[in-house]
C-alpha cells in the first residue's frame, strides 16, 4: 500500500519533492510505522493512531553537543533556542502564538547527539504545525538584539540548572571528569564562559551547517491520515534544499585509567555523592543490560542500592543509578543525597559494595524476573501517549538509525540471563577506575554561643574554597 | 468534546462508588483507591500523622515484611505509591494486566490489615525528616512553601502536610492505627480502574475485597476563609551564594464554584499561562531577565493563591520585581483585550485534548472532581466552558478578585544585597528575613 501511495503521490513530481517508500513495519498492537525519504533526504515516519483526536509532530535533528568544538561548547542547545525566532513569513513571536492559540503545546530538548521540536496538537492544527516547521528549518532569521537577548535567557537557564543546583553543579563536574576531551565531557547547555564568547555569527554558521533536511527526521503521530501528512510533507518540505553534513569523526574516548575525583563545598544541608564507571554506548548490545542493572539497582524500594542505603544503613535519604542513553558511550551514575552527618566514603564504600555483588553473584532467576517486569511495565507505558510513541522513534532513529530497535530491547530484557548480568557488571565495576564527585555543605547547625567565635573562622575559609571552585570550572 | 470516544463509566458497590475507563489498546492496568480524609484531619501539633501513617501503612501487611511486600508487587510487574493530601489519602498503582488479581489483593492487606510496626514508622520519621533537611536544596520549592506560608498565615490550606520535628515526635503507631479505624469507612472510599480492565472486574474485585468494611463517612472539620494581610509584604528567605533569586508573588484568588472561575482562568492564560503569556513576553522575550515566568491559579473549596514567578539573575533582581508589579497592575486594571482572550480561550479548550488524552489521565481528573464534590464527568464541558467567557466576564472577575497592592513576596537571595532594594518596591509594608536552615512550619 505504501509504496503505491508514493507512486501516485510522486505522479508529475520530480526532484527533491519526490517521495521515497522506505519500510513498513508493526509498531505496537495493531499499529504500522511507514518510513518515507524525501527527494532532498528528510526522513519522514508516519504511524496513524486514531485513538485520541491529537497528533505528535516532532522533528529530530541528527546534532547535538557531541558535535560542537571546544571553546564553542553549548551552541547547540542556544540554537534550540533560536530556532523559536522569527522568518520572513512569520516574525518572532508568531511560532509560539500561532500554534497556542490552536490548542498546541510545545518545546524542544537538546542532548549529545540529536535535538528535538515537538509540537503536540489536536489533529486540525496539524497543517499548521508542518507550515511553520518547513519554514522555520530554512528561513530562520536572527535579529541581533533579539539574539543578544535569548543568550541572556540561556545563561539564566545555567544559573538555574547547574550553577545554583547542587546536583547539577555535580553532575556537570563528574561528566568532564570521566570525558575530558571527549564531547561528552562538556555540558549540553555549554561552559559559561562559552556561552559568553558566542558571537552571532557562530548560530548561523551552525544553522547552515546542521540544519538541513537531509539532517532531519519527521515523525508524525497520531489522528492523521497518511496520504494526508504526505502530501502537506512534500509540498512544505520538498522545496528545502539539502547541505553538505560534514560530520567530524569523534574520537573514541581515552580509557579511563585511574580513579578521579573531585570535591566542591556548597550551601546544602548535606553531604552528596556521585560515583560514575564508563559504559557502553547504545551501538554496544551490552548497553541493553545497563537498564537491567539499573532496575536491580534502584528500580523501586526493592531495587538492592535503594534498600541498602535507604533503609538498612540510611547513608542516605535517596538514592538513584542512570545511564544515559548515548550513542558513544556514557557513564553508569550513582547519586546518593546523603543523610545528616554521612561522609561521602562511608556511603561510596556501601555503594560499590552493592555494584561488586553485581559482579561477583549471579543475579537469581527470581530477581532477574522481577525486574524483567518492571522493564516491561516501563515500557508499556511509555507508549500510552502519541507523543510517548513519536519519541520512541525519533530517539531511535536518531541515535541508531533504527526506530524498531525499542522494540528489539524490550525483547532483549526478556532473552537475557543472569550471566549477561554478571558480565556486564564486571565489565563496568569490577577493578574498573572510577570518577567520583562529592559535595560537602558549608553549613553547620546553629552553633552555640560558645562555638561561634572558632566556627567563623571555618566558615570563612570554606567560603574561599566554594569561590576558587567556581571560578575553576566557569 | 469533538473527536473523543471517551469509556467513562461509574459503578457502585455497597456505596462505594467505582469509576471506570476501559481501553484494551495496552496490557496494563491503573488502579486507584481514595480515601476521603486527609491531612485536615491532623490535630493541632500532630501534623504529619495523616502522611507518616499512610507511609508506615505502605511498608507492608501484617505477616509480611516491607522487603518482601516490595518484592511481591515488583515481581508482579507493579508500582504502588501513596500521597497525603489535605483532602484525602491515596493509593494509586500500575499493573501488568496479567497480574491484576494478585495485585489487588496485595493492595486490600495493605489498607486492610496493616502491620503498622513501631519500627517501620520510626524509619518513615526518620525519612520524614531526611526529606524536610533535603527540601533546602531546591530553590524553587523553598520559595513556593514559604510563600503560601507568608500569604496563608494559620490557615489549614497552610499547613504542613509533612509536618516537622516536634509535630513528628508525637506520632505513634496507636495514632495512626486510630486514624484508620476511624476512617476506613465505606462512605469515604472510592475506587479508580483505568485501562486492560472490565467494569464486571472492578466491581468483583471492589466487593470481594472491600464490601464488608463497616458503613459510614467521617464529618469533614469546618474551615474559614483564608484572609489576605493588607499591603504587600515581603520575606526574603536569606541563602548565600545565589547567581539568581527566585521570587514568588502571591494573593488569594479564587475557589472551585466561583462563578468568576472560568473567567479568571482564562484571563491568566493570558497573563502567564503560555509560553507566548504576557509575563514571559515581557520577562523573558523581551529582556532576557529569566528562564521562565509563569502565573497560576490555585482552586480549592475555599480561596486559594494565585502567584506569579520567575528566577531573574541576581543583577536584575529589583528590575525584574518592579516589572512583575508593574504588569500584574495592568492586567488587573486595564484587563485582557479582545485578541488575547480569543487566543486564550482556543488554547485551553484545544489543549484540553491532551490533559484527557488517555484512560488513565480521564480517570485521574474524574477522581479529583469527585473528591472536590464536582461532577465527575463534567469535565468533557471543559472546552465549552473555557470558549463561553466574554471580555467583560474576565475583566470584571479580575478586578473582583485580584488585588495587587495586597501581595506576599517571597525572594531566595543572598539577604544583605536584596534587602534595601526590595524594600524600595512601592506599597512594602514589611520586610523580613528568614535563613534558609531555618524551618518554615
Amino acid at each position: 500500500m505504501t509504496d503505491a501511495l508514493a507512486q501516485k503521490l510522486n505522479h508529475g513530481v520530480r526532484g527533491h519533492r519526490r517521495i521515497h517508500f522506505e519500510s513498513r513495519v508493526p509498531f505496537g498492537p495493531g499499529l504500522f510505522l511507514a518510513r518515507y525519504r524525501l527527494g532532498n533526504g528528510l526522513r519522514v515516519y508516519v504511524l496513524p493512531d486514531a485513538s485520541a483526536p491529537v497528533v505528535s509532530y516532532q522533528t529530530w535533528f541528527r546534532v547535538g553537543s557531541r558535535d560542537e568544538e571546544p571553546g564553542k561548547t553549548g551552541l547547540a542547545h542556544m540554537f534550540e533556542h533560536l530556532m523559536f525566532f522569527g522568518t520572513a513569513a512569520h516574525p518572532t513571536g508568531d511560532f509560539d502564538r500561532l500554534l497556542e492559540a490552536s490548542g498546541a503545546e510545545n518545546n524542544a530538548s537538546t542532548w549529545t547527539d540529536w535535538t528535538q521540536y515537538h509540537e503536540n496538537l489536536p489533529k486540525s492544527a496539524l497543517p499548521l504545525a508542518i507550515a511553520l516547521e518547513a519554514d522555520r528549518m530554512s528561513n530562520l532569521d536572527l535579529d541581533p538584539e533579539e539574539w543578544a537577548r535569548e543568550r541572556e535567557v540561556v545563561r539564566n537557564e545555567r544559573s538555574q540548572s547547574v550553577d545554583d543546583d547542587v546536583y547539577g553543579a555535580a553532575s556537570e563536574q563528574l561528566w568532564a571528569l570521566a570525558f575530558d576531551k571527549h564531547p561528552y565531557g562538556w555540558p549540553t547547555i555549554g561552559w559559561a564562559r562559552d556561552i559568553e564568547g558566542y558571537t552571532r555569527e557562530d548560530c548561523l554558521r551552525f544553522y547552515r551547517r546542521w540544519y538541513a533536511p537531509n539532517n532531519a527526521t519527521l515523525v508524525v503521530v497520531g489522528d492523521v491520515s497518511e496520504v494526508d501528512v504526505l502530501e502537506r510533507v512534500r509540498d512544505a518540505y520538498g522545496a528545502l534544499r539539502p547541505a553538505k553534513i560534514a560530520r567530524r569523526p569523534t574520537p573514541p574516548a581515552a580509557a579511563l585509567r585511574k580513579s578521579r575525583r573531585k570535591s566542591l563545598v556548597k550551601p546544602t544541608p548535606t553531604a552528596k555523592l556521585l560515583m560514575g564507571y564508563r559504559a557502553p554506548g547504545m551501538a554496544d548490545p551490552d548497553s541493553i543490560v545497563l537498564g537491567i542493572l539499573r532496575e536491580l539497582l534502584t528500580g523501586g524500594l526493592s531495587g538492592r542500592l535503594t534498600r541498602a542505603m535507604t533503609r538498612e544503613s540510611e547513608l542516605a535519604s535517596m538514592v538513584f543509578a542512570s545511564a544515559a542513553p548515548f550513542r558513544d558511550g556514557t557513564l553508569f551514575e550513582v547519586f546518593a543525597d546523603l543523610r545528616e552527618g554521612v561522609t561521602a566514603a562511608v556511603a561510596e564504600a556501601r555503594v560499590e559494595r552493592e555494584l561488586l555483588r553485581l559482579a561477583h553473584e549471579p543475579v537469581s532467576a527470581a530477581e532477574l524476573d522481577k525486574v524483567r517486569h518492571q522493564a516491561e511495565l516501563s515500557f508499556l507505558t511509555s507508549m500510552e501517549t502519541a507523543a510517548g510513541k513519536a519519541e520512541q522513534i525519533g530517539f531511535y532513529d536518531s541515535v541508531m538509525d533504527d526506530p524498531s530497535a525499542v522494540f528489539a530491547r524490550a525483547e532483549a530484557y526478556r532473552t537475557m540471563g543472569p550471566e549477561d548480568v554478571q558480565r556486564v557488571a564486571r565489565r563496568l565495576f569490577d577493578g574498573r577506575a572510577r570518577v567520583v564527585v562529592d559535595i560537602q555543605p558549608t553549613v553547620a547547625k546553629p552553633p552555640t554561643p560558645r562555638k561561634r567565635a572558632a566556627q567563623r573562622a571555618v566558615a570563612h575559609r570554606d567560603d574561599a574554597h566554594t569561590v576558587t571552585e567556581t571560578g575553576a570550572r566557569s | 468534546m469533538s473527536g473523543f470516544h471517551f469509556a467513562c463509566e461509574r459503578a457502585e458497590v455497597r456505596g462505594m462508588p467505582i469509576f471506570l475507563e476501559s481501553s484494551h489498546a495496552l496490557p496494563v492496568v491503573d488502579v486507584a483507591l481514595r480515601l476521603t480524609t486527609g491531612a485536615e484531619f491532623d490535630p493541632a501539633g500532630v501534623e504529619g500523622l495523616a502522611r507518616l501513617t499512610l507511609k508506615t501503612l505502605r511498608a507492608g501487611p501484617r505477616g509480611m515484611s516491607e522487603q518482601r511486600t516490595e518484592e511481591r508487587l515488583a515481581g508482579l510487574g507493579a508500582r504502588l505509591h501513596v500521597s497525603t493530601s489535605r483532602r484525602s489519602l491515596r493509593i494509586s498503582g500500575s499493573v501488568l494486566a496479567r497480574h491484576l488479581e494478585p495485585f489487588f489483593e496485595l493492595l486490600t492487606r495493605l489498607v486492610r490489615a496493616p502491620a503498622l510496626r513501631p519500627s517501620d514508622l520510626a524509619r518513615q520519621r526518620r525519612e520524614a525528616h531526611a526529606i524536610l533537611i533535603a527540601q533546602l536544596d531546591d530553590d524553587d520549592s523553598l520559595a513556593a512553601r514559604h510563600a503560601r506560608k507568608l500569604a496563608l498565615g494559620a490557615h489549614p490550606f497552610a499547613r504542613s502536610l509533612i509536618g516537622n520535628r516536634a509535630s513528628l515526635a508525637k506520632v505513634d503507631v496507636a495514632q495512626g492505627r486510630a486514624f484508620l479505624d476511624q476512617h476506613l469507612r465505606r462512605g469515604n472510599l472510592t475506587f479508580g480502574f483505568a485501562g486492560d480492565v472490565t467494569r464486571a472486574q472492578a466491581e468483583d474485585l471492589v466487593a470481594r475485597h472491600f464490601g464488608d468494611l463497616p458503613a459510614g463517612r467521617s464529618k469533614r472539620p469546618s474551615m474559614a476563609t483564608p484572609k489576605q494581610a493588607r499591603g504587600r509584604h515581603i520575606r526574603i528567605v536569606d541563602k548565600p551564594e545565589r547567581t539568581q533569586t527566585p521570587m514568588v508573588f502571591s494573593t488569594l484568588g479564587t475557589h472551585l464554584t466561583d462563578p468568576c472561575l472560568d473567567s479568571l482562568i482564562v484571563a491568566n492564560t493570558v497573563f502567564g499561562g503560555t509560553f507566548a503569556s504576557r509575563l514571559n513576553g515581557e520577562l523573558r522575550t523581551k529582556r532576557g531577565f529569566t528562564y521562565g515566568a509563569s502565573s497560576q491559579l490555585g482552586r480549592a473549596e475555599k480561596r486559594e493563591l494565585w502567584s506569579m514567578q520567575s528566577a531573574p539573575e541576581a543583577e536584575h533582581t529589583l528590575a525584574c520585581a518592579q516589572l512583575h508589579l508593574e504588569l500584574m497592575e495592568r492586567w488587573v486594571e486595564r484587563g485582557v483585550r479582545q485578541h488575547e482572550l480569543g487566543a486564550a480561550k482556543r488554547f485551553l479548550a484545544g489543549s484540553y485534548a491532551f490533559d484527557v488524552e488517555t484512560p488513565s489521565k480521564r480517570l485521574e481528573i474524574r477522581l479529583d472532581r469527585h473528591g472536590a464534590g464536582l461532577d465527575p464527568d463534567a469535565f468533557v464541558h471543559y472546552p465549552e466552558r473555557m470558549r463561553a467567557v466574554t471580555l467583560k466576564g474576565a475583566n470584571d472577575a479580575l478586578r473582583a478578585r485580584l488585588s495587587p497592592e495586597d501581595l506576599s513576596i517571597v525572594v531566595v537571595a543572598g539577604a544583605p544585597r536584596v534587602r534595601d532594594e526590595l524594600a524600595k518596591l512601592r506599597g512594602v509594608r514589611s520586610v523580613e528575613v528568614w535563613p534558609y536552615t531555618r524551618p518554615v512550619d
